[in-house]
């Protein structure tokens, strides 16, 4: 009798120790996390244009610049020309005509960056990172906000830059708003691609001050 | 997650060798003559003669639990289970250990935080885990087939609550002291037999606080039932 007692008594205590309920993770509704930050300063009224341009710079595994420049980045750059358009912005044919620019990054691979050094911004280093020659006569970024960007895969960056802020090459280029979108690949690329729009979206949603 | 089932098997473990203690005394104080008796009688109960009197008890019980005013998970669920075992030192009073472990979780849809500067929109899934071990004391009305008791839990509370956004777990732990005030009921049907079966009712509160982002938790408040096995 005594044994018995022990032996339920053991298996009681091994069940509570064995038994924690895993989250039930299949809840999540599987839509992208999307999270904005905006330099509280910038004046939205006294831009008109924008700049957008049509390929995406991938950070993966490759050591040498790629960029994104198919049907499908072409489709997520005219996502955010279109909510542009819609918050009253024209859309600049060059890059030197615009006041605002925006630069897509897509992130394939976390790989590159695992042993990177993170001062002060973890993808400034990436090869073929957007460099603010590219805009135009700045001599680095400028950041009026911290940043806390993820390393995870399938994510993108947008970054709003104020090109109407003077040059020069102790000039830094403004970055006025940037968004991190991410979540898992579904295996399906319309299907990912769609929700990846449609964080886009949201992320104009949530940054009503982004406004003509 | 190791940290949470190695101190859940220390408790257990506790348990255990109270359990083992008080079968000893048991033992011990029923002796040779009363050797293969399995219960003694109370002269004191009015169910004398008819109903054993046992002096040990042992409750393994699942638990459901919900949880009051508490923003990281609401609602009423089993996801729980609780074991307590002890000694009684007079017909009516016993005195013993209990460890018990309860999930609580919620599905918080999709919404947008904003503060400051900055917005963030996500889904989450909230748990609430809490871990309560300690001392418990009871008071039993009478002996018989049924054993209807009042009693009281302290000791001390580990809880983690933890939102999962996007695949990742963010989370905050804390220690509090813990309290829990419970009526109860023992049901022995099988005659000589101390197996039976056990119902109980409770309040519980814990000083931790496990407030987490947006969330409050500052204090958890409890109710709950638990249905289990008594031997």
């Amino acid at each position: 009798m005594k044994k018995k007692r022990f032996i339920l008594l053991a298996a009681a205590a091994a069940a509570l120790a064995s038994c924690q309920k895993n989250p039930d993770l299949e809840a999540l509704d599987g839509e992208y996390l999307v999270y904005t930050q905006c330099d509280t300063t910038t004046e939205w009224t006294a831009h008109a244009s924008y700049f957008v341009p049509d390929s995406i710079l991938v950070i993966g595994n490759s050591e040498t610049p790629l960029y994104w420049k198919d049907g499908d980045a072409r489709k997520l750059a005219e996502t955010v020309a279109a909510r542009l358009d819609e918050r009253g912005f024209t859309r600049a044919a060059t890059k030197e005509e615009a006041d605002l620019g925006v630069q897509l990054s897509y992130v394939s691979s976390t790989r590159f960056f695992v042993s990177y050094p993170v001062t002060p911004y973890w993808w400034w280093y990436y090869p073929g990172y957007w460099d603010p020659y590219y805009w135009g006569a700045w001599g680095t970024w400028g950041y009026g906000f911290p940043v806390y960007y993820s390393y995870s895969e399938n994510s993108l960056l947008m970054e709003m830059l104020d090109l109407a802020a003077p040059t020069g090459e102790d000039e830094e280029l403004p970055v006025v708003w940037n968004a991190y979108i991410d979540g898992d690949l579904s295996g399906y690329r319309v299907f990912d691609l769609e929700r990846m729009a449609r964080g886009i979206d949201q992320a104009f949603e949530q940054s009503p001050y982004i406004q003509k | 997650m190791k940290t949470i089932h190695r101190q859940t098997i220390a408790i257990m473990a506790a348990g255990l060798l109270l359990a083992t203690g008080a079968q000893a005394q048991e033992q011990a104080a029923t002796s040779a003559p009363a050797r293969k008796q399995i219960a003694v009688y109370d002269s004191r109960s009015p169910l004398y003669e008819r109903t054993p009197y046992f002096r040990t008890f042992f409750n393994i019980d699942w638990q459901l639990k919900g949880t009051i005013n508490n923003d990281i998970a609401s609602g009423f669920n089993g996801w729980g289970a609780s074991l307590e075992g002890g000694y009684y030192l007079t017909p009516h009073w016993g005195l013993g250990l209990f460890a018990s472990y309860h999930t609580n979780e919620e599905y918080v849809p999709r919404t947008t935080f904003a503060w400051h500067d900055v917005a963030l929109t996500t889904d989450q899934v909230h748990t609430l885990y809490q871990l309560p071990f300690g001392v418990t004391a009871r008071y039993r009305f009478w002996s018989g087939t049924l054993m209807p008791y009042v009693g009281v839990k302290a000791g001390a509370e580990y809880a983690r609550a933890t939102t999962y956004i996007n695949g990742s777990g963010y989370y905050n732990t804390s220690w509090g002291f813990f309290v829990s005030p419970e009526v109860g009921m023992e049901v022995h049907p099988f005659k000589r037999a101390k197996f039976g079966f056990h119902v109980a009712a409770y309040y519980d509160y814990a000083t931790n606080d496990n407030t987490l982002l947006w969330y409050e938790a500052n204090g958890l408040n409890n109710f709950g039932v638990r249905v289990g096995i008594a031997f």
